[in-house]
């Protein structure tokens, strides 16, 4: 089992799929009006942001819809 | 095939879409559907302008229409208003739309093909949105099966789960109790009381039966017993003729 770093699962997550992703760099996350790089969701939701909450709450509606949807 | 382009249309696009254009267009060209791509919040519709481009106060326009958007939030007031205040169909998202650089062609189809449904295959929207929301899962299952990426699948899961088509068939919930109420008594007519006949109804009852129960009491008290008399029939027509005003109300209000 992965080793949880930063205490919240999620964001441990999400760091790791930054790390994996950054050869992509035209990689954006639109939410609304705004786009975001892998870098600024990581940003948002380890800051809990209005954003990252947002960004938090959607990953964990499609997780929990995934696991027991 | 008729192509989109051959539909009889009228564009407003950059400068063109803002609130006095549109609200003229509307009224000049009397749409049966308009279709709204720009950004939305939970009670309007932003023109290109940075204002607001239909809101509370000019959502009547959409009155007898159908209306098909992926403006962000709208459908959950803007869109529920429309629908109370007569539009035929509010297709709309409920949430924030959202999608990936990565994959846009995909969110790009899906977002227009509720519109492609039912103008080119004439589904119902009922049956359009059904088969849109199968669409977005067919989507999650191929890029799970691939190794997508993982954004792309929360996304569309997000924007499955928040498209909502309000018709009769699937109407928008309501927070007001007096709304709900009106919705169980009476159907989608409920929908679109106003608070103050709901308020009117309500008073009318309660003051109706208190005048009977008044009318009763003193009857009773006068002969000490049960006795027929014109007030009764009096009594009896005025509830039928209240019973009969607000069957003719909710009617009209269907009809809207």
């Amino acid at each position: 089992m992965a080793r949880i770093q930063s205490g919240d699962p999620l964001i441990d997550s999400v760091s790791k799929w930054v790390e994996r992703n950054r050869h992509n760099p035209n990689f954006k996350f639109v939410l609304g009006n705004r786009a975001y790089t892998a870098d600024e969701l990581l940003d948002n939701i380890k800051k809990n942001t209005p954003e990252g909450q947002e960004i938090r709450k959607m990953i964990l509606y499609a997780a929990t819809d995934m696991l027991l949807g | 095939m008729k192509a989109l382009a051959d539909y009889q249309h009228s564009d407003l696009v950059d400068a063109a879409a803002v609130r006095s254009t549109f609200e003229a267009a509307v009224k000049a060209s009397d749409p049966t559907l308009l279709v709204f791509y720009d950004h939305g919040s939970e009670d309007a519709w932003w023109g290109s302008d940075g204002k607001k481009l239909m809101d509370y106060s000019n959502v009547g326009l959409v009155s007898g229409r159908e209306v098909y958007t992926m403006a962000c939030l709208c459908a959950r007031k803007l869109g529920a208003e429309a629908y109370r205040k007569g539009c035929r169909a509010f297709w709309g998202y409920t949430e924030p739309f959202s999608f990936t650089t990565d994959q846009e062609a995909v969110f790009g189809k899906l977002a227009n093909k509720g519109l492609l449904l039912n103008i080119k295959k004439g589904k119902s929207w009922a049956e359009a949105v059904e088969s849109v929301k199968a669409a977005f899962t067919d989507e999650v299952d191929r890029l799970q099966k691939e190794g997508g990426n993982g954004w792309a699948v929360v996304a569309l899961i997000n924007d499955r789960d928040s498209l909502v088509c309000w018709t009769s068939e699937s109407q928008p919930p309501s927070d007001c109790p007096f709304r709900r109420a009106g919705i169980n008594l009476f159907g989608r007519p409920g929908q679109r009381m106003t608070k103050g006949s709901a308020v009117a109804m309500i008073l009318i009852f309660t003051l109706y039966f208190t005048a009977l129960y008044g009318y009763i009491d003193l009857m009773y008290s006068q002969y000490n017993k049960m006795v027929l008399d014109m007030g009764y029939a009096a009594f009896l027509g005025l509830f039928l003729a209240e019973v009969l005003m607000i069957h003719e109300y909710m009617k009209s209000l269907d009809r809207k």
